[in-house]
Order: C-alpha cells, then sequence, then structure tokens
C-alpha cells in the first residue's frame, strides 16, 4: 500500500503537467469550433465519400465528417490519444525502471514484499494516473462542449472517446512496462516504448491513407483499432477488444515474469 | 578538441541511425507511396466535374496538392517530428551526459574552461544536425530529381529550400533540449523527454489550423517555417523566421550562462 501511495505522490508534478497539456488542447480546439459551411454538408460529404481514400488523408479528411462536433472532437480526441499515448510509455517505463535509474533498487527491493507486489502496485499507481488524465480529458470536453451553446446532447459520445483513451493508455502502458522490464538496460526499454508510439502513429497514418488494404498497419497501430466514426457511436468491434486486451494482458505478463527474473544492476 | 571527439563518438550511433531513418522514410514515402497518390489525380478531377467550380477551390485541390510540391509539404509534417524529436534527443543526450552518469566533477575538473566545454558540446550537436540534414536534402533532391515527370510547380531549389528546414527545426528543438538538459535535476530518460517535446510541439502544431487564429503559431515551432508557402511561392514569413532565430539563440545563451554559473550538485 506505501508504495501505491508513494508512486502517485512522485508522479503528481508529471500529471498535473500532462493534464494541463490535454486540457489546453481540448479546450482551445473545442472552444473554437464552428461547423464548415461550404454550400450544403449533404453535397460536400457526397464528394467526399466518392474521393479516393488517400487523397483524403493528405487533405487531412479521412473517415468522418467534420461538419458535424463528433466529427470533429473525433480529429481532436486522435491528438489527445497520441498524447496520451506517450503519458502512458512513460508511466509503464517508470513503473519498472525508475528504482534502477534513480539507485534506489537497493533500498526498495530488500524489503519484506515480493517484486511482483511492488511492480503491482506502482503500475497501480500508474493506472490512475491514467483515469486523471481521461477524467481531465472528459471533465474539459464537456465544459468546452457546454460553453458552445449547441443544442445536441454530447454527453454519451463523449464518455465513449473516454473509455477509448482509457484503453490506449493501458495499452501503450503495458507495452512500456514490457519494454522496460524486457531490456537489460533501461535507456533501451525507453527507447522501444517509445519509438512503439512512433510506430504506431505512422502506421495509423498509413491505416488512414490506404483504408482496409492495409489491415496489417491496422493490427499493428492501437490508434487505428477503433476509428472514430465507431467510437462516436459507442460501438468498439468485439474482435479489436480482444486485441486489445491480448496486447495488454502479454504485456502486463512479459512485465511481471521479466521483472522476476532479471538482474538488478545499477543503470547504464 | 577531446572534448568534442569524445562527444562525437559517443553520439556517433544516434547520428547515424538518425540520418539513415530520416532518409528512408524519405525514401519510402515519396518512391512508393507517391505514384499511388499521384495517379489518384484523374479520378479526383472525374469525380469534380459533376461539381461546381467552387468545390475544387474549398477543398484547396489545386494542381499544386498532387504535384510532388504537394506531397511533400504533406510528408514533411512527419519528417519534422522525427527531426525534431531526434534534435530533442541530441541536444539531453549531449548536455546531460555527465549530469546522468554522475561524473560532472570529473569533467569540470579538467583543463577547459566550462565555456570551451559547451562549446564542443554545442558544436557535436551541430554537427549532427548538419549531417543528419544535409543527407536529407540530399535525398529529396535526388527524389525529386527521380519524379521528374510528375514535379509540376515547385523548382529544385524550392524543394531544396524546404528540405533545408528541416535543420531549422532540430537546431530550435536541440537547444530547447539543450536547455531543459543543463537547468533539470536529474534525466530519466533522454528518449523519453525527447520525444515528450517532440510530440507535444507536434500536437501544438494542430492547433492554430484548428482554431484558425493565426497568432497561436507561436506555440509550436513547427509552424516558423511554413514549407507549402516555400514550394508554392518561394517566399518565408521574415517575422517567423526570426523568431525561430531568437528562440535558438535565447535557448543557447541562458543555457550556456547557467552552465557556466551553476553549483554542481553532489553527486
Amino acid at each position: 500500500m506505501n508504495t501505491f501511495a508513494r508512486e502517485l505522490r512522485d508522479h503528481v508534478k508529471s500529471l498535473i503537467g500532462w493534464s494541463l497539456v490535454v486540457a489546453f488542447f481540448i479546450g482551445a480546439g473545442t472552444i473554437k469550433f464552428t461547423g464548415v459551411e461550404a454550400g450544403g454538408t449533404e453535397m460536400v460529404q457526397q464528394l467526399l465519400a466518392s474521393f479516393p481514400r488517400m487523397v483524403l488523408a493528405v487533405l487531412g479528411m479521412t473517415e468522418v465528417d467534420l461538419a458535424s462536433f463528433s466529427g470533429f472532437y473525433g480529429m481532436l480526441e486522435f491528438f489527445v490519444a497520441v498524447i496520451v499515448a506517450v503519458f502512458a510509455v512513460h508511466l509503464g517505463r517508470d513503473a519498472v525502471s525508475r528504482e534502477l535509474v534513480d539507485g534506489t533498487y537497493e533500498f526498495l527491493f530488500v524489503r519484506p514484499r515480493s517484486r511482483s507486489t511492488i511492480l503491482a502496485q506502482k503500475l497501480a499507481a500508474a493506472c490512475v494516473c491514467l483515469l486523471i488524465v481521461c477524467l481531465v480529458n472528459f471533465g474539459v470536453s464537456l465544459v468546452s462542449y457546454q460553453a458552445l451553446g449547441l443544442s445536441e446532447d454530447m454527453t454519451a459520445p463523449l464518455l465513449s472517446f473516454t473509455l477509448w483513451l482509457g484503453i490506449i493508455g493501458l495499452i501503450f502502458m503495458a507495452i512500456g512496462a514490457a519494454c522496460a522490464a524486457a531490456c537489460r538496460r533501461p535507456e533501451t526499454g525507453a527507447k522501444a516504448g517509445n519509438a512503439a508510439v512512433l510506430a504506431a502513429y505512422v502506421l495509423g497514418v498509413i491505416y488512414d491513407m490506404f483504408g482496409n488494404e492495409a489491415m496489417i498497419a491496422r493490427m499493428l497501430s492501437p490508434f487505428a483499432y477503433f476509428p472514430a466514426s465507431e467510437v462516436v457511436t459507442g460501438t468498439f468491434d468485439p474482435a479489436f477488444v480482444a486485441l486489445a486486451v491480448g496486447i495488454v494482458v502479454v504485456g502486463l505478463a512479459v512485465a511481471f515474469v521479466c521483472f522476476e527474473r532479471r538482474d538488478l544492476t545499477a543503470a547504464d | 578538441m577531446n572534448i568534442y571527439v569524445f562527444e562525437l563518438k559517443a553520439q556517433a550511433r544516434s547520428f547515424v541511425t538518425g540520418t539513415l531513418g530520416l532518409a528512408c522514410m524519405l525514401l519510402v514515402l515519396m518512391l512508393a507511396v507517391f505514384p499511388v497518390y499521384h495517379e489518384a489525380q484523374p479520378q479526383v478531377e472525374a469525380v469534380l466535374a459533376g461539381f461546381p467550380p467552387q468545390f475544387a477551390a474549398a477543398f484547396g485541390l489545386t494542381d499544386a496538392v498532387f504535384a510532388f510540391s504537394g506531397f511533400f509539404a504533406f510528408g514533411f509534417l512527419y519528417f519534422s517530428l522525427i527531426g525534431a524529436i531526434l534534435g530533442a534527443s541530441w541536444g539531453i543526450s549531449v548536455f546531460a551526459r555527465e549530469k546522468r552518469s554522475n561524473c560532472t566533477d570529473f569533467l569540470l575538473t579538467k583543463n577547459p574552461s566550462r565555456p570551451r566545454v559547451f562549446l564542443s558540446k554545442l558544436a557535436v550537436c551541430l554537427t549532427g544536425i548538419v549531417l543528419s540534414s544535409a543527407v536529407f536534402v540530399a535525398t529529396a533532391a535526388v527524389v525529386y530529381l527521380m519524379s521528374e515527370n510528375m514535379s509540376g510547380g515547385a523548382s529544385l531549389g524550392r524543394v531544396v529550400a524546404a528540405a533545408a528546414t528541416l535543420a531549422v527545426i532540430q537546431l530550435i528543438f536541440m537547444s530547447a533540449g539543450a536547455l531543459v538538459a543543463v537547468f533539470v535535476r536529474r534525466v530519466r530518460s533522454v528518449s523519453g523527454m525527447a520525444t515528450t517535446f517532440g510530440i507535444v510541439g507536434f500536437i501544438l502544431a494542430a492547433v492554430p489550423e484548428l482554431t484558425g487564429e493565426e497568432a497561436l503559431r507561436v506555440i509550436s515551432p513547427f509552424t516558423y517555417l511554413d514549407v507549402s508557402e516555400i514550394l508554392t511561392a518561394g517566399t518565408l514569413d521574415g517575422g517567423y523566421a526570426a523568431l525561430a532565430a531568437a528562440v535558438v539563440v535565447a535557448c543557447l545563451g541562458i543555457a550556456f550562462v547557467q552552465y557556466c554559473r551553476v553549483d554542481v550538485r553532489a553527486a
């Protein structure tokens, strides 16, 4: 219990910083939402639907209906998801390697608690931090949306997107923890985790460009598992939910197993 | 000289992988993806033929969008993201090296004065930036010449100038990284901090576009030098270019003063 509380306390500054970034981005983006008028939205959508997908990707207009708030919000949330992913990888990596990097592992791991217990508490604290960021996202979005004064009730889609953020965060936290635990040097693990986020982002863009022909890209990029158009309606494709759960389970398993077995030595 | 050589050897692998990574990304994007994209033009034009001309204008679907310049401007956003992360990582890695290995006192008790140490480290970072940017620009030029038939709109000179803005972005992030490295008490993960800088800067670059507020361009270095403007009109916004220079000078200046004055913590 102690470790859990300590970890939370140690993460406070970082949590505040990241929450502010998310809040600023959502606030600035949402407040300025104005519906796109381009001579009738129906015609526009018809036009967009007949463009080759890659052209839409380059123009930045795939998938969603930008004239509606949910479409616009979906686009905003994609960026927030990337931010949350980076934060989540940090949290996962910190849970595993912070004691190594700080040189305090000798102090902590002689305590009468197994490594797994300690790691579990650290990861639990990381999950709480993720939860807080997601709640900040939801709160700021709700407030900004109400400031817009539009009539439609958006609470359900906003909740849906917040849940999506949480899933992305969990996936990358598991990946970050697994990379940090499996690599001998903490810095290598950190690099691997961050590279995973960047790769997932680039693959997400590629999937955006090529559509379902690039199914491999979609499977490799957690950002593409649940497209915004589906999240808005609250539908999460069960196959990809299973894949997401699978990644989290495997990632955490790898983290725990490797952490139990590895030699803890001074970093770098 | 010794410090320069030492740091260079320590950073060599990172410089090389970064340079190669950027060049490969550029090659793959422009040689494999661009032709497919370019082929979509007749299809789009056929669709647009059935709609009033205002639509094409509303979506900015001019010829330039389908030419080399349009696609390069699109892809450049991602190259600059990688370039920014590389620049920040080099800055942090070089300037926080002793802090991370707890041997600051070892270095600072040697002969070279602190200004000299700082300048040697800065020289190494600049070497990396020049190297990676030169390779990137050369690759861009080669790719441009290979896509001769689809190049409409931008001359080689403009493509080179646009590609060279990568160096500026790397400089800005490198100086920001150096500044942070000198000030923070501890750097737990170089790549983590660098990725944070890069990604947050990248995301914040979307804000002026989303909100339509031109004034918000100052919050993210990615928007200081507009690549599409360079490619289409061949001009730069002087004010923002000056801002970029000012940011670099300010960051490095403050870092320099701090590095030379700060009291070193006991390891």
